[in-house]
């Protein structure tokens, strides 16, 4: 019914692209998360959708409607596009009470006074703050300022409901607890939702798909496990919080899997998840640390001999990292972050300095593509290896 | 690109830090010792003039109700009264209206000519109001004005009679417009862009959401604007002295004037009484407005603010180019036209033998050249001096921790109480009361005294808020990183306040050298400023000579504001945004209900 689309979407600022050739669509029901860092273009896009910028190629559509297209010149203004929107500083007008705020869409749309406020009640009870009704905006806090922002975007039961970072201005526990409120309104208003965020975690407990953008591009589409699990690039795998990232080299293929050589000439590490390549080809090795093995390697036969395919390392650091140890373990010259449980499969806590072994089990890792070779300019920051990247030749 | 709006109102104490209550220090002592006896002192004179039977300082005065009670019940003084309320209120509501359009027009569309505003705006409120008085009363001079000129061949008949209600009520919304616009500037520009959008994604159109949102939303700061140019208004002098005496109009600041200066024996208690009633006037306005604003203030939350489109409004951008266009017109090419005109003619509405013999006539004058010394001196110590009152003052009211850092503060703002000449009143009770300073008397710093005094309320808000946005943690880094309580406060401190000073100083002195409300009573024939000198001229019927004496200041204070442009741009450049940029000018923070 009100799908949205956007089709080569493209927006600069002065001589600056923000978005090129952006295309998308999130179907009726959805809720798609733009998902990146801070100047990616998500927020554009959303800004783009509700009409309060301008793109400069494309179209959009929500549900039938062409909303832009300035090819066509098309250009619907946001108060015609039958949006809600939840700003990240909520926006809420400082004269007008919560409820003054929460019916002024009914009012504009010239909703009869009966029908409004059964509305704007209904909407203040599913919000929990029907109490609140007839206080002034500003004499509430900002979780109360956020339930109203977002009664205030969906009273009106418009097709698309908008969210640019509505949690980024909350503390840790209250934004959980609203990413649960955003969802349920969601699933309850039936339409479709595009929620901006910058958190990982965010997307990922809240959304139906995520959309990993870099650069005005997107980097992946898909569902919050693929994602997590099989994140397509290194950019994506090191945004959603893989914590290992290492160049390796393709040695070897078969029946789905691959095995590679890490820089440091160890391994081979097998892995059936992510892209296949031809041997020879330069990867990227991603892992997070909790997914990987760890003991104390004493000499061959004696019980602290590495297990096959073990990785030997030197243990540089152990940090207490909350019922869990991590490891920063150097393997020949590539450091490998490593969190086990504190009495994990070492038996007990391994000392800095000492000898030890890593191991990837099964599918504990995805290989990626090395898009910082590719895009090697932009990706500064980014790496997690302190070795510039080598490309194979 | 994200813009930071500032809450003007920083609060004095953080919570969280406690605020331990200290002895005052002696330097906050002297300071409130100089404000109470600065500021405070001249209200609490004029009060106490009212029913004294002679001026303060002059032996045989005795107390006595009959000056107070004459006036009183004089219908002329009612008349008076009423005629203030008119005027004032009138030429509110018009350039309030203009104002408010003026800025909605420069900040939210895509009119042409909108940039040429604001610069328009500055130049208006650099030249003093006496400019407008006198180049009107010029312009409409019948049957010799350019206007008026100008009427006539195009009607046959003069419809337009300059002094007049109609006269009076133009003219004062000319300068009032460009000093209100300048105040909602500010406030326009910091209002939060999402509360628009906001609105917008809500589904109302751009002109509703100005209507329904950004409008009421500013509404504090547009009362405030209104209630700030109701008070001025009442006080103004220049403009109904030259255009509605000669009517036969009389408002209460000319009344006082006339009881003070044009009748022999001045009536000092009758002049006190129409002061104190302009002064209740002032307090109910006040107060009125704290009853219709209440608590209600409407912070700004900093948002992502992001280039705003502007508003297409198709063909009704013209209308507002048009106005900007006649704005620009009526506010400064006429009256600037008609004086440099004026100044060159051999006898005033003589449109033949151009020349110079009127500069020459006048820089030749034995009273010029003290006049333009002594509206410099005025223009530079007065400025700083109320400048450095201003940055004492409210430093000490956000940085002390005594119980008595808000009393300079507010003797401040006891003076917004007592516009224009009333001030002038007080000023004179106060001073001749005191007996080293009656000996100050028709001397030069008598009127740099009263000038510093008057002006310090302007310097004041100017530099109060830049200071309260000057973080404390800037000066306990640079403790923290090894500086001396004095180097932090000279390095750290006092640099950052450095260009709102300058700011401050600048304003100061311009207001201080086009002020004619002071030095109308306080100076003397040997020491008048440069516009007491053009309005004698203008009275004595040299309408050509007063015209090229105040071509004369206009061209030195353009000159002045051409060389800060420049040196702020060469600042600039050299800085490249390291210097925090000028603070605009600030609304009075009590009176728009900004108070904390």
């Amino acid at each position: 019914m009100s799908a949205v689309e956007l089709a080569g979407l493209r927006k600069s600022y002065a001589d600056v692209t923000v978005l090129d050739d952006f295309s998308l669509r999130a179907n009726q029901g959805e809720l798609v998360t733009l998902l990146g860092p801070s100047g990616c273009g998500k927020t554009t896009t959303l800004r783009c959708i509700a009409g309060l910028e301008r793109a400069e190629r494309g179209e959009i559509r929500i549900g039938e409607r062409l909303v832009a297209c300035p090819e066509r010149r098309v250009f619907l203004p946001p108060n015609r596009r039958d949006i809600g929107m939840v700003f990240q500083s909520y926006a809420l007008w400082p004269h007008m009470t919560v409820f003054g705020n929460v019916a002024y869409p009914l009012r504009v749309r010239r909703r009869d006074r009966r029908e409004r406020q059964r509305a704007v009640m209904e909407i203040l009870a599913m919000v929990g703050m029907d109490s609140y009704a007839h206080r002034p905006v500003t004499e509430l806090s900002g979780g109360q300022q956020q339930r109203v922002a977002l009664a205030r975007a969906m009273v009106a039961r418009p097709a698309v409901l908008l969210f640019d970072e509505p949690l980024s201005n909350l503390d840790a526990k209250l934004r959980r607890s609203m990413r649960r409120e955003i969802r349920d309104a969601h699933d309850r208003s039936g339409g479709t939702s595009i929620y901006v965020t910058h958190d990982q975690e965010e997307a990922i407990t809240l959304s139906d798909r995520i959309v990993v953008i870099r650069g005005g591009a997107i980097q992946q589409v898909g569902t919050p496990k693929e994602i997590y699990t099989e994140p397509a690039t290194r950019f994506v795998a090191d945004f959603i919080g893989f914590d290992n990232l290492l160049t390796a080299t393709v040695t070897e293929a078969r029946d789905g899997s691959t095995a590679v050589k890490l820089r440091s000439g160890t391994g081979p590490v097998w892995t059936s998840k992510g892209i296949t390549r031809a041997p020879g080809t330069q990867v990227v090795l991603a892992a997070r640390a909790d997914d990987l093995e760890i003991g104390s390697l004493g000499p061959p036969g004696s019980p602290g001999e590495a297990p096959t395919a073990a990785i030997p390392g030197v243990i540089r650091s152990r940090t207490y990292a909350g019922g869990r140890v991590e490891y920063l373990v150097e393997a020949g010259g590539v450091p490998i972050v490593v969190r086990a449980p504190e009495a994990g499969a070492a038996g007990s806590l391994l000392d800095a300095g000492s000898d030890a072994w890593v191991r990837f089990p099964a599918d504990a890792a995805v290989l990626v593509n090395d898009d910082n070779a590719e895009r090697a300019p932009q990706a500064a920051g980014s790496a997690v290896e302190s070795v510039p990247v080598q490309r194979v030749t | 690109m994200s813009t930071a709006t500032t809450d003007l109102r920083t609060p004095v104490g953080r919570p969280g830090v406690a605020r331990r209550q200290r002895r005052p220090s002696p330097g906050l002592i002297l300071l409130c010792l100089l404000s109470l006896g600065l500021f405070v002192w001249p209200v609490v004179m004029l009060a106490y003039g009212a029913f004294r039977t002679a001026p303060p300082g002059f032996g045989h005065a005795s107390w006595s109700t009959s000056g107070f009670t004459a006036a009183l019940s004089s219908s002329a003084v009612w008349h008076a009264f009423a005629n203030s309320l008119i005027l004032s209120g009138s030429t509110v509501l018009i350039s309030t209206a203009l104002a408010v359009y003026l800025a909605w027009t420069v900040t939210r569309t895509a009119t042409p000519l909108r940039r040429i505003v604001t610069p328009m705006a500055v130049l208006i409120f650099a030249i003093p109001p006496l400019f407008f008085a006198l180049s009107w009363a010029m312009l409409g001079e019948q049957p010799v004005g350019l206007v008026d000129k100008a009427l006539h061949a195009m009607f046959g008949v003069t419809p337009l009679n300059i002094q007049s209600w109609f006269g009076m009520i133009g003219v004062s919304v000319l300068g009032a417009t460009a000093a209100e616009y300048l105040l909602l500037l500010g406030p326009f520009l910091a209002l939060d862009p999402s509360f628009e959008e906001a609105s917008l994604v809500c589904g109302a159109s751009r002109l509703r959401s100005f209507f329904l949102i950004e409008l009421p939303a500013l509404a504090p700061s547009v009362l405030g604007v209104m209630i700030l140019g109701f008070v001025l208004g009442m006080g103004l002098l220049t403009v109904p002295l030259l255009l509605g005496e000669p009517a036969g109009i009389y408002v209460l600041p000319t009344a006082i004037y006339r009881d003070y200066q044009a009748v022999t024996p001045p009536d000092y208690a009758g002049a006190s009484t129409l002061a104190l009633l302009l002064v209740a006037m002032v307090l109910i306005l006040v107060a009125l407005q704290t009853r219709l604003l209440g608590r209600r203030s409407f912070t700004t939350v900093t948002g992502k603010s992001s280039r705003r489109e502007r508003l297409d409004i198709g063909r009704w951008k013209w209308l507002g180019t048009a106005v900007i266009v006649i704005y620009g017109l009526l506010a400064l090419v006429l009256p600037l036209g008609q004086f440099v005109l004026g100044s060159l003619e051999s006898y005033f509405g003589v449109y033949s033998h151009l020349s110079l013999n009127n500069y020459s006539t006048v820089l030749h004058a034995p009273g010029t050249s003290s006049a333009f010394e002594t509206t410099l001196l005025v223009a530079v110590v007065a400025g700083f001096s109320a400048a450095a009152l201003g940055v004492w003052v409210a430093l000490t009211a956000q940085r002390s921790t005594s119980r008595l850092r808000r009393l300079p503060d507010l003797s401040i703002w006891v003076l917004w109480a007592v516009p224009g000449i009333t001030l002038s009143l007080g000023l004179i009770w106060a001073y001749l009361s005191v007996p080293g300073l009656r000996s100050l008397y028709a001397t030069q710093w008598i009127v740099l005294l009263a000038l510093i005094v008057g002006t310090t309320p302007i310097a004041s808000r100017a530099v109060t808020g830049p200071i309260g946005q000057i973080s404390r943690e800037l000066e306990e880094a640079a403790r923290t990183a090894g500086a001396s309580g004095f180097r932090a406060t000279t390095g750290i401190l006092l640099r950052l306040i450095l260009p709102s000073f300058v700011v401050a100083w600048f304003i100061t002195g311009i207001v201080s050298s086009g002020n004619l409300d002071i030095p109308i009573l306080l100076a003397s024939p040997n020491n008048q400023t440069v516009p007491l000198l053009a309005y004698n001229q203008f009275n004595d019927g040299s309408l050509s000579q007063a015209a090229a004496t105040f071509c004369l200041l206009i061209g030195i204070v353009a000159a002045v504001l051409v060389l800060a442009a420049v040196m702020r741009f060469v600042l600039r450049l050299r800085a490249a945004g390291r210097s925090p940029a000028l603070p605009a000018l600030r609304l009075p923070a009590g009176l728009p209900g900004r108070s904390r």
